[in-house]
This record gives C-alpha cells, structure tokens and sequence, in this order.
C-alpha cells in the first residue's frame, strides 16, 4: 500500500510564526486534510521565533531557514565558470522581463552550495556588479547599491543552496523567496510544484517598499525588479498556480502563468459557523467593522462616515471590531477623532472579540480597507445575514455583485454613507437580498469545498507518480 | 555616442528619470547633452491627466515634501480613486496613506521630545503647524479637515499660554479659525493680540470682516491698504482690488 501523500509547505513570513489569513488559511487546510502528511518548510527574518499555532498531528517535519544569517559554504561548485556565466545571463534576463533557465543555475549548484562568496567576490561577480550599478545606478551613492545588492542576492543564494525536506509536491502560498525555493525543490528532486496565492507577493511587497523611506533612489526600483522577477520565475515553473479570483489570476497569467493551468480557487468559511447566529434585532442602527485598527483597513475613514451616518440616523451606533494594539499611534488618532466628532456615546472600538455575539444583531457590516484580496469578513457576515458595504478593492467588487448600492471608492466617505443610510431606509428590499447572499455563501464559498479541491489538485499533480 | 543614440541603445545606457538625473549624468560623463535636453524638453506636468503612475511615485518616494508638493500630490490621488482601472484607484488610496502615515510619523515622534513630562514649546508649534498642514492636504474631506483644524489650533492655544506667536503662527491661527467659521473668535483674537497696524495685520482683518460679511469695514481697510501695502505678496494686492472693485 502506497504510503500517505507527503506535500512540503514553503512559507515566508507567515505559518507558523505569524498570524494572519494566509497563516489560517494554511493550519485550516493541513487539519482538513487529516490524511495528508506535511513538512513545513518556513523561510524567516530572524531565528528563535515563537509558534504562534499548535502544529497539527499530521504535521510530520518542521524545517527552519534563517535569510538574514549569511551562510557558509558547505559543499563546492560543480562548475564555477559555467555557474556565474548562467547567473550574469540570468540578470541580463531579468532586465528583458524574461524569465531565465533556472534548470542550468540549480543543476550546477550542489545543496550547501552558497554562491554569494563566489558572485560577490569573483572577479566575474565584482564585474557584474560594477556594470549594474554603472547601468543603472551610477550617479547615486556606490555603496548603497553594494549593500542593496549583497542582501538582496545573499537571500537568492541562501535559498538557492537550501536543502529541502523530501516530499511529493512542493506547495508554497507565495511567490517571492517561498517560490523561488518551490522552484529550487522542483528542479532538484524533480517533483510538482503548486503554488496558491493569496494576495500578490510582488505587489504587496511594492506597497511596503513605497512606504519605506529609508530605501531610497534606485534601491526601489532593484527590489522591486526583483520581486517581480522572482515572480516570474514563480509562475512559469508552477505546475499549478491557484489565485482567489480572476484579477489576480489575470495578473498571474500576464507574468507568466500558464493560462490552463491557472485555476481561481476562492476562500471558503465555516458557513455552518456563521449561519448558526441567532439574529436579532436591537433597537437603533448598527454598523460594525470588523479588522484590526491599522492604516490599511482605513480607520479613519470608518469613523468619519459615521460622523455623516450619525447626523442623518441619530439612533446610529458603530463598532469597531477587532485588536487596537498593532498601531498604537494610529489607534491613539482615531480616538482623538471620535472625540473631536462627539461620537464618543456612539462609536465603541470593542477590542478582539467573538465576532458571532456582534453578527448577531449589526445591521451593516462595512469594509473601509484601501487593499484586500478576498476578504473573509464579507463571506461571514453574509452567512450570518448581515449585509455589507465596502469599498472596491481586491475581490469585493465580484463577492458584492458589482452592486453600486454597496460599493464605494477607497477614501469615499460621502458615497460610503449613502450606502449605509440606503440600507437603513430600505429594510425589505436588503432582507430580499440578505438571503441570496447566504445562499451565495453556502454554494460557492465553503470551506469543505475547499478542501475537496485541494485534494483533486494534489491528486492531479502526483498521478502516475511514485512516491518518495 | 553620436547625437540622439541613445534612443537605439536605451538597454545599454543609464536611463535618468528626472531632468535633474540627467544633467547630474551628463556632467558626470556618463550620459550625453542630448539625453538632458530630451528629458528636460519632454517633461510632461505630473497633474496632467492621463497621468505617469512611475513618476507620480518617484515623486512621492522623495522624503521631506514641501507642503505644497503633498497637496499637489494629495490634489491627483483624490481624483485618482475614482478610476475604473482598480489598481490605480489602489495606488492613490495607498499614496494618500503613505503621506498622511509620514505626518503621523512626524508627530508621533515629536510627542516623544517631552522634557520633564512636559513638550518644549518649539515642539508645541512644530505640532500645531503640522497639523494645520494635515488639515490643508484633507481639503476635500471635510470633517477630516475640520478634526486636523481642531487638533492644530489645540496646540497653537498651548503654545500662546507659554509665548506670544510670531506673526507666521498667529496668521494661521486666524485662519483656523475662519476654516472652522469661528468669526467672533477670530476677530476677538485678532483685536487682543495685534496692537500694530502693519499692511499684512490689516490685511488679515479685511479677511476677517470679509468672511463676517462686513463690508464697510472690508473697504475701509482696503483705502488704508491702498496707500501702503507693503511686504504684500502679488495674490494679495489682487484680492484688495478685487475687493475694492478695481479689478
């Protein structure tokens, strides 16, 4: 009898040292799938990181890699001339917006083979990094782009030197350094390789490297070159690459992606979870959001649409729902403006808390975030019967019908309160729609549907394959 | 290299971004005349629409923007959510956070200069200035504007209990309070705090009596501003013969 399934999790910055729906996302998947064996493979910024989750039973290895730690040379080059040969071709290609042949780079490279040394100090090395920085950079601070360079590339080397744990499909949930090592996996031990993204690895990164202020100049634009072409290489070798919905898989696609083997697969939820709140009415107007009190999900937004929403429904009360201490300055701000807005008696900002005991009685869930992929939050409240409005970002328009009654611009705080107020003047018409939206959920976005896809696409990958 | 070559060998050469990047290279060596006066000749308005996402972010990654060059920023990502494509709708939702998150940074990092418990009142105005200009930047979202209004004149009151304001602060606190439809309270200020009768005084109380609606009074001063108007910008002289019917 053949022995269990063995799927290897690449992972960065996510499962199992931080929290996060790309971290739920995984620990649900590996509990729903009992009769799989995993190996986590988990790329990190630091060592000595705690476990944010208890790692399920059938969770068989657990394998660190430290980026930030430079690596010592374990084991040699097969053949150094030809190695930094294909790795100056493989900038030349990155610059085309190409996507090299990574077989000739990971085939001369033996396993505890780090190619920083000898790319950074070889003659040939030195050269290539002179004529990059006098391409691209040479007006600019040499030593920026030395450093930019050397910690950019250590992390390429490090990962292209890993050795990876044994298993039959090599799964990572992103692009970027998990991908690259996907790559590497599958190059060397000649297994499937799955990749699922959530949101996109090089446009997230992007967003992060624009609000860094201390990477300047042309240190941008490296980065950002190289996420993207560490993306590159991510989709075109992926077997299979799953996004949650058809923009990204477009975009996933326009990057390489084979367009047959790019498959939309949404989130699902626990529908019978949330469809088990009792709902009932409590008297006044009740809109929540629920997400963390950071930027992104536009805080600030939320409580100036309910200084607009209040002045019109007096009897409006809001809650904001969900931890207040990641951005404590950014909190500390948004309190002030309740304040300053006199909405103190009627704008709570609850702190975590059981979503459910809120579902059970809020009249509008509303979404102000200015980037979401697919957001969870709608497909629970919707379960729940709770209607939503939001703002049109990553999936919301789709998971909303593209209906303008619900949807606003980011930052549109007028169209945002007409939208609530428009909920609140016509309760027969959402009750109708209340309904569709369950039903919605519970067709499309289940959790154990979910998994049964999984499985087939796991299944797919290793048929008429041995095991290991 | 001859001449415009460098259009044919675009993958070959450094590639400046802005005219300033071009003349640093060419007087470097590294790109020619003709790459400068291309880039400057062909710089197109960073407002004009269909607008350059690249150059709208190489500005916005320069640190320490002017005032003016956030609103002019803030003035196009406001436009920008409202694009169909959903990713520029998202840059401009995000870049708006990017610069108000660098006014946040300021501020937190202000608040912490506290000697003995207490903000030095340099500190207390730098605030009360930022704020103000946050307040400036969210002209289109009103109570926005209004809270960060609020937030500036709060700090601008602390720093008058400790030391009179310079004529620059106290200017903007008038103007607080005329964004916030404070009249009375501006006009009381006003009569309290400027003893001296100089061309921009008195030009901020024609303000002040314009937005109370008083008219006479805004004539009489433009008579008075009319034989001196000294140390007024060109906008300013302006608005007096729009007021005194000149224009």
């Amino acid at each position: 009898m053949n022995r269990p399934l063995r799927v290897c999790f690449l992972l960065e910055g996510s499962y199992p040292y931080i929290t996060g729906g790309v971290s739920s996302w995984v620990h649900d998947l590996i509990q729903g799938m009992p009769e799989i064996e995993f190996v986590l493979f988990s790329i990190s910024p630091s060592e000595e990181q705690t476990l944010k989750y208890k790692l399920p039973d059938n969770v068989v290895e657990h394998l660190d890699i430290d980026l930030s730690e430079m690596k010592t040379i374990k084991s040699s080059i097969k053949n150094k001339k030809n190695t930094l040969k294909y790795i100056k071709e493989m900038h030349e290609i990155f610059g085309k917006k190409q996507v090299p042949s990574m077989e000739n780079i990971v085939d001369n490279m033996s396993e505890g083979y780090y190619a920083y040394g000898d790319s950074v100090k070889s003659a040939v090395g030195w050269e290539m990094i002179i004529h990059y920085n006098r391409l691209h950079n040479p007006i600019y601070s040499f030593s920026d782009y030395f450093w930019s360079w050397r910690s950019s590339h250590n992390m390429i080397f490090t990962i292209l030197g890993s050795t990876f744990p044994k298993a039959d499909i090599y799964h990572s949930v992103s692009t970027g350094y998990a991908g690259l090592a996907a790559v590497t996996a599958k190059i060397r031990y000649g297994k499937p390789f799955l990749l699922t993204e959530h949101g996109l690895y090089h446009k997230e990164r992007e967003m992060e490297l624009r609000k860094a202020d201390f990477i300047r100049g042309y240190q941008r634009d490296m980065w950002i070159k190289i996420y993207n072409s560490l993306s590159r290489i991510a989709y075109h070798y992926s077997d299979i690459s799953t996004s949650l919905f058809e923009y990204n898989r477009r975009i996933q696609i326009s990057l390489g992606a084979d367009k047959d083997s790019a498959v939309v697969i949404p989130n699902g939820i626990d529908v019978e979870r949330f469809s088990s709140v009792k709902r009932e009415k409590k008297a006044g107007f009740h809109v929540g959001l629920v997400g963390r009190v950071v930027p992104i999900k536009d805080i600030k937004t939320f409580i100036t649409m309910s200084k607009i929403v209040h002045e019109r429904i007096t009897d409006a009360q809001f809650y904001c729902i969900g931890p207040t201490d990641e951005d404590p300055a950014y909190y500390e701000d948004c309190v002030k403006m309740v304040t300053s807005f006199n909405l103190t008696e009627v704008f709570h900002f609850t702190g975590r808390q059981n979503v459910l005991e809120y579902y059970s009685f809020l009249d509008v869930m509303l979404l102000t975030s200015v980037r979401e992929a697919q957001p969870l939050v709608i497909l629970e409240a919707y379960a729940a019967g709770v209607p939503v409005v939001s703002t049109k970002v990553g999936n919301v328009p789709e998971m909303l019908d593209y209906d303008e009654r619900f949807l606003a611009s980011p930052k549109d705080v007028e169209r945002l309160a007409m939208n609530v107020s428009y909920i609140h003047s016509h309760p027969e018409e959402i009750a109708v729609h209340v309904e569709q939206n369950k039903e919605k959920v519970n067709h499309l976005y289940n959790k154990n549907d979910l998994y049964d896809k999984y499985r087939e696409l796991y299944r797919e990958l290793t048929d008429g394959r041995d095991r290991i | 290299m001859e001449s415009f070559d460098f259009f044919s060998r675009s993958g070959n050469i450094f590639q400046p971004k802005t005219p300033v990047a071009a003349l640093k290279a060419y007087e470097t060596g590294f790109n020619p005349l003709e790459m400068f006066i291309y880039k400057s000749g062909s710089a197109k308005p960073l407002h004009e629409e269909p607008y350059d996402r690249e150059a709208l972010e190489w500005f916005l990654s320069r640190e320490d923007l002017s005032l003016d060059a956030n609103a002019l920023l803030v003035g196009i990502f406001d436009r920008m959510i409202y694009s169909e494509d959903q990713e520029f709708a998202l840059f401009a939702a995000e870049s708006i956070n990017i610069i108000e998150n660098r006014y946040n940074s300021k501020i937190e990092k202000i608040k912490k200069t506290t000697k003995n418990g207490k903000l030095p009142v340099a500190s207390i105005l730098t605030l009360g200035r930022l704020f103000y200009e946050l307040a400036t930047l969210n002209q289109n979202r009103e109570a926005i504007k209004k809270f960060y209004f609020r937030e500036s004149y709060r700090f601008f009151s602390k720093a008058r209990d400790i030391q009179a304001l310079d004529f620059k602060d106290f200017e903007t606190v008038i103007r607080i309070l005329l964004e916030l439809e404070l009249y009375d309270n501006a006009l009381s200020l006003f009569k309290k705090e400027s003893q001296s009768v100089d061309a921009k005084r008195l030009y901020l109380k024609a303000e002040i009596a314009f937005r109370m609606g008083n008219y006479t009074e805004v004539s009489s001063i433009c008579k008075q501003l009319a034989e001196d108007s000294t140390g007024l910008s060109d906008k300013q002289r302006a608005q007096i013969s729009y007021w005194m019917g000149t224009e």
